[in-house]
């Protein structure tokens, strides 16, 4: 059994909220020690919740959506507002690999933080900056907020359904979500280079960038033949049938694609081959294809009797690509990825469990990754201070009564 | 050593339409040695896809495949024959990383699974990106894009907040192909990894990347709402604790958002109406029970208004905003002219292209287009005489018997 992959990487991680944490989360999890710096002055579960009263638990660091993306991490506390804390980061510097921030633009600078200053300090350091818009050009400093972005970038125009508005992609932080496996990728590429020549570098991921080079189909309709597309909800630009159908049960349906003729003669077969599949109407994926509202109404016939995995279950079985569209709590408990290990539980040091989806990381030999509880808020301020970086307790516990590490 | 990240990595693609090719590019871009392997005589499945200039097909000219295959050399290969078997052994000893994207009992019809490959290369990375993953009781379910977004809840939670009447508006695929291009993410971020683990001496190893698994991520916070307090997520835009967005003004849309620490500026951009000075807007508790009122009067406002005269006041006021653009606007936008985000290429065929670039800005090793993507085969020569050794004439040879 090999050890994990990024086992002797440290990673500084400034980042909150989604797009940073994610990111930093995958390192983690592919064994970098990621220390996180908190602030007891502002807790990043108050910025996730919104407003008061989502807070479920008592505990700071408790709340659901920290411990979706920061498990594996460690924590530690740091008032940045205090020079102190500042020597303090500057010092830490020198066991660092990686520094992951997705601040506003130049906060890092106030800091004496800048890349440049942090390459004085670890001349191979490598720092990856997210933002919304980007750490250069006319809307550095504008803020970034999924939807937002969304909008920006074009992806909302394409949501939605074709008789509808433009829509936000969900689940909410879907372009977060997207710039950080784009960043993750970005600090793998440039810890090899590191591995090969020793150079470190600055990576400024763009959520915008991202998400346009992530789905760039529309953009390249308007570019090569200066075109708008609509909307097309669940069906394909080519396959018919292709859509999503109503099975029995309140909100549950099932999705099905039909690709080419044999596919087409497992669906017909799957259906108890009705008199309706023999109408030329259906005799062919070009005839599928323009009369698709009528046979998408026949479909749904046979569809609209049965539970949705048992739909699932007689398609697939007949060859034809179908898939029923799980709900959460149908997702939260699906035996396939139960079976695989993707359905997690983590038990905190009061013996508190919680359970989440693990990273899609799956090695043969390596494993599937380092899980561990998320922090509590400052858990491993005696192993960074005094184990890693040689502090005395005493220094430690004067440098908490006067805030710095706070 | 050139400022390229990836350069000195070999890498075998045996890549169909999206996501395996996607991998490859991620990989190829950064300046990564990959060499396509595309199925002799019809070639890569998005070479038919499109976009086609003005609506020709034409194998050479494919939006999508051009933009999904930069820097990347192509070869064709039957690997439904002997000799071409044979090749393909040659080429895996040559890699460092091998990529793919069939079915696990397709690939092990055509020799190409994890096992197979090992045992000639034992030190390979072979990343295989599938819909469900190769073990489970759905690893021999067929998919594509539409299946990978309905069965990782991915579809169930989008839209946000169009879900008027979820009797009518069903569970939402997300736009173009998200789920094969997640797929192509995530399996070079697993590839990278296994990389690491390589060159800290180990031996290869097999990247099993799902497709539901990686999208199922996206609802990780929906999941986890589930988990810790049995909530069962409900679609109904009524049943959304935070509000839609997105407004439609008298030509178009905005997005914006607006937590309580913004709403004093937003009640300015909108002339400090009356309506707004009410007590119990003025506390975040206040404002949210209270939406429901004041909802409709920013809808009634951003009508009378246009998308570009709201962008402008709310940015203004640092408002988080942005008109929803369609494609023509991106393409024609400031901000990525700006960032240089669209690079220029020539491609033999389909001439001079703009193409969307990358999704950051790397200080010391950033994406170039060192190579255009390939024609069909183009590089047989370089690869199966310069690099394997076969003389120009077994190439004649192969071709005429349709192994290559």
């Amino acid at each position: 059994m090999q050890k994990l992959p990024l086992s002797n990487i440290k990673v500084l991680d400034f980042t909150q909220v989604r797009m940073g944490p994610q990111l930093t989360q995958w390192l983690a999890v592919m064994g970098a020690e990621v220390i996180k710096v908190e602030t007891k002055l502002r807790p990043e579960s108050f910025k996730m919740v919104g407003i008061p009263g989502k807070l479920t638990a008592p505990i700071l660091n408790r709340v659901g959506y920290f411990a979706s993306l920061n498990y594996s991490k460690k924590s530690v506390t740091l008032n940045m507002k205090n020079p102190k804390a500042i020597e303090l980061v500057k010092k830490l510097i020198t066991h660092i690999d990686i520094v992951a921030e997705n601040y506003s633009t130049g906060v890092l600078d106030r800091w004496g933080l800048s890349y440049a200053e942090l390459k004085e300090m670890k001349h191979d350091i490598i720092v990856c900056s997210a933002s919304g818009f980007g750490r250069t050009g006319p809307m550095k400093d504008e803020l970034a907020y999924a939807p937002v972005i969304d909008g920006f970038s074009g992806y909302a125009f394409d949501n939605g359904y074709p008789e509808g508005e433009p829509a936000e992609a969900g689940a909410r932080g879907f372009a977060d979500s997207i710039a950080a496996h784009y960043g993750v990728f970005a600090v793998l590429a440039a810890l090899y280079y590191r591995s090969k020549t020793g150079k470190g570098q600055y990576l400024d991921v763009s959520m915008t960038e991202s998400e346009l080079a992530f789905a760039p189909e529309s953009v390249l309709e308007y570019i090569i033949n200066g075109r708008v597309r609509g909307r097309k909800g669940n069906r394909d630009v080519a396959m018919a049938p292709h859509n999503c159908y109503r099975c029995k049960g309140s909100d549950t349906w099932v999705a099905i694609a039909v690709s080419n003729d044999e596919e087409w003669a497992g669906l017909c077969k799957a259906l108890g081959n009705p008199e309706w599949v023999k109408d030329s109407k259906f005799s062919d994926t070009l005839r599928r294809w323009e009369n698709q509202n009528e046979m998408d109404s026949l479909i749904e016939n046979w569809t609209i009797e049965r539970d949705h995995y048992e739909a699932m279950r007689i398609l697939q079985a007949a060859g034809v690509m179908a898939g029923a569209s799980l709900k959460i709590e149908e997702l939260s408990e699906d035996p396939h990825l139960r079976e695989r290990g993707f359905l997690i539980e983590f038990e905190y040091p009061d013996k508190t469990k919680v359970r989440r989806l693990a990273s899609p990381f799956n090695l043969s030999d390596s494993g599937k990754g380092n899980y561990t509880h998320p922090p509590e808020l400052g858990e491993h301020n005696n192993y960074v201070f005094g184990e890693l970086m040689g502090m005395s307790d005493e220094e430690i516990r004067r440098l908490e009564q006067e805030r710095v590490i706070y | 050593m050139s400022d390229e990240a990836l350069c000195g990595l070999k890498v075998l693609e045996y890549g169909e339409f999206i996501s395996a090719p996607h991998c490859g590019k991620l990989l190829a871009d950064l300046g990564a040695d990959v060499i396509k392997v595309e199925q002799a005589g019809i070639g890569d499945g998005a070479r038919r896809f499109g976009p086609f200039p003005q609506d020709i097909p034409d194998s050479e000219k494919s939006g999508l495949f051009l933009f999904l295959n930069t820097n990347k050399r192509g070869v064709t290969l039957n690997l439904d024959t002997e000799a071409g078997k044979i090749i393909f052994q040659q080429l895996i000893r040559w890699a460092d990383v091998f990529v793919e994207n069939q079915s696990p009992p397709d690939a092990r019809k055509l020799g190409i699974d994890y096992k197979t490959l090992h045992d000639i290369n034992p030190s390979l990375v072979v990343t295989s990106i599938t819909y469900f993953g190769q073990t489970g009781p759905y690893s021999g379910f067929k998919g594509c894009d539409l299946i990978s977004l309905h069965m990782s809840s991915e579809a169930f939670a989008n839209p946000a907040y169009e879900v008027y009447d979820p009797e009518k508006n069903p569970p939402l695929k997300l736009p173009g192909h998200s789920g094969d291009f997640l797929g192509g993410v995530t399996g070079a971020i697993c590839t990278m990894s296994a990389i690491f683990a390589q060159l800290a001496g180990g031996m290869g190893q097999h990247v099993d990347v799902s497709q539901q698994e990686a999208l199922a991520t996206m609802v990780c916070h929906e999941v986890g709402d589930y988990y810790d307090a049995g909530i069962q997520y409900l679609r109904d835009r009524k049943s959304r604790w935070e509000d839609s967005p997105k407004y439609a003004c008298k030509d178009g849309y905005i997005m914006m958002n607006i937590p309580f620490q913004m709403w004093g500026r937003v009640v300015e951009m909108m002339g400090n109406p009356e309506w707004a000075k009410n007590p119990s807007f003025q506390t975040p508790i206040g404002l949210h029970e209270n939406w429901s009122k004041v909802q409709p009067k920013i809808i009634e406002w951003m009508k009378e208004h246009t998308a570009a005269e709201v962008e402008k006041e709310a940015r203004e006021k640092r408002i988080d905003v942005s008109i929803v653009h369609s494609a023509k606007e991106v393409v024609t936008n400031e901000l990525f002219k700006a960032r240089g985000f669209f690079v220029d290429i020539e491609h033999q065929m389909a001439g001079k292209i703009k193409l969307p670039g990358a999704y950051c800005k790397f200080s010391t090793t950033p994406p170039v287009v060192r190579r255009p993507p390939p024609l069909l085969g183009e590089h047989n020569f370089d690869v199966y005489c310069q690099l394997l050794g076969y003389t120009a004439e077994n190439l004649v040879k192969l071709k005429q018997t349709r192994i290559i």
